[in-house]
């Protein structure tokens, strides 16, 4: 039942995974997804909210990571001042870091996801993830990382390289 | 560019687990798939807003993944906005880079006249001819 009170008093959300798995959180965490805030305020979110794309486990670390974000944002405990926010943000980072230390299964897993959800901090957090796993590579060790096939011919390799050798200077 | 729908995206698989070739579960599964070593390139099959997310996190360098496969070299040829970050963050050190950058700059494509957030962005970017 999404109406459903949480232990503080404020209403609960359910997400039914695609495997049926359930997850109960409080409002203010589900509504970091864009797609599950509009479902709230549609009134499309009773008794619970199917997310036919996502499976159990990457909805379980969605929600891990929601229910972090709403319960560390600024204001959800009342605290104002700047050093409670400083230290908050400070817990969100070394969460995130470590949220995101996955293998890159996992990672393309939550970065659709995200991007499904519309959970705007979790996709950049994926994307710069991904962008920090290509940072300083060659393109043979990139393709290599993500099993990306060469399907260019070694005529057509050569000609790009010549048209953009300013790129390839230092490789 | 925050969110992006697949609405409007140049064909490039399906953003929720299915490669263009049809590859993948229609789900979001963490199970079925491989890792990068002798799996399917699930990065290349990310949708085309998703991708260039990724890129504008890599500056100049993200020129280099021209190079990666044609699916790559395609995504620099039909979006301009690419190489319109490239140019629009020059800084000192990438300055060389960006005044010999004419291959990367391609010219706009034709206006679409049909709906999609990419259209109308277009739109914004460069008067119909």
């Amino acid at each position: 039942m999404a109406a459903a009170e949480g232990s503080d008093g404020g209403k609960m959300i359910v997400l039914i995974s695609a495997d049926g798995q359930r997850f109960e959180l409080p409002e203010a965490a589900a509504k970091l997804s864009q797609i599950v805030l509009y479902m709230i305020e549609d009134g499309c979110c009773y008794p619970s909210i199917p997310l036919p794309k996502v499976d159990g486990v990457i909805l379980a670390k969605i929600v891990e990571y929601c229910n972090k974000h709403a319960a560390l944002s600024s204001g959800a405990d009342g605290s104002s001042d700047a050093a409670s926010e400083r230290s908050k943000e400070r817990e969100l980072k070394i969460f995130d870091a470590e949220f995101i230390d996955v293998d890159v299964t996992t990672l393309f897993d939550v970065m659709m996801a995200a991007n499904y959800l519309n959970i705007k901090g979790l996709l950049d957090l994926a994307c710069q993830r991904t962008a920090d796993l290509i940072k300083g590579k060659s393109p043979e060790q990139i393709r290599q990382t993500f099993g990306i096939k060469n399907d260019f011919t070694p005529e057509e390799e050569a000609a790009i390289r010549k048209e953009n050798a300013w790129a390839f200077d230092n490789i | 560019m925050d969110h992006v729908d697949g609405d409007g995206v140049l064909a490039a698989g399906s953003a929720y687990g299915k490669t263009s070739d049809g590859k993948g579960s229609s789900k979001l599964s963490s199970a079925s798939a491989n890792d990068a070593v002798g799996g399917w390139d699930r990065l290349s099959s990310l949708p085309n807003d998703v991708l260039i997310l990724i890129l504008r996190r890599l500056p100049a360098a993200a020129a280099r993944t021209i190079l990666l496969s044609r699916r790559w070299r395609n995504l620099w040829d039909k979006i301009p906005e690419l190489a319109l970050f490239l140019a629009a963050n020059n800084d000192p050190a990438r300055g060389r880079a960006a005044s010999r950058r004419p291959r990367l700059l391609s010219p706009p494509p034709p206006c679409h006249h049909a709906g999609g957030p990419r259209a109308r962005r277009h739109r914004h970017q460069t008067p119909c001819r």
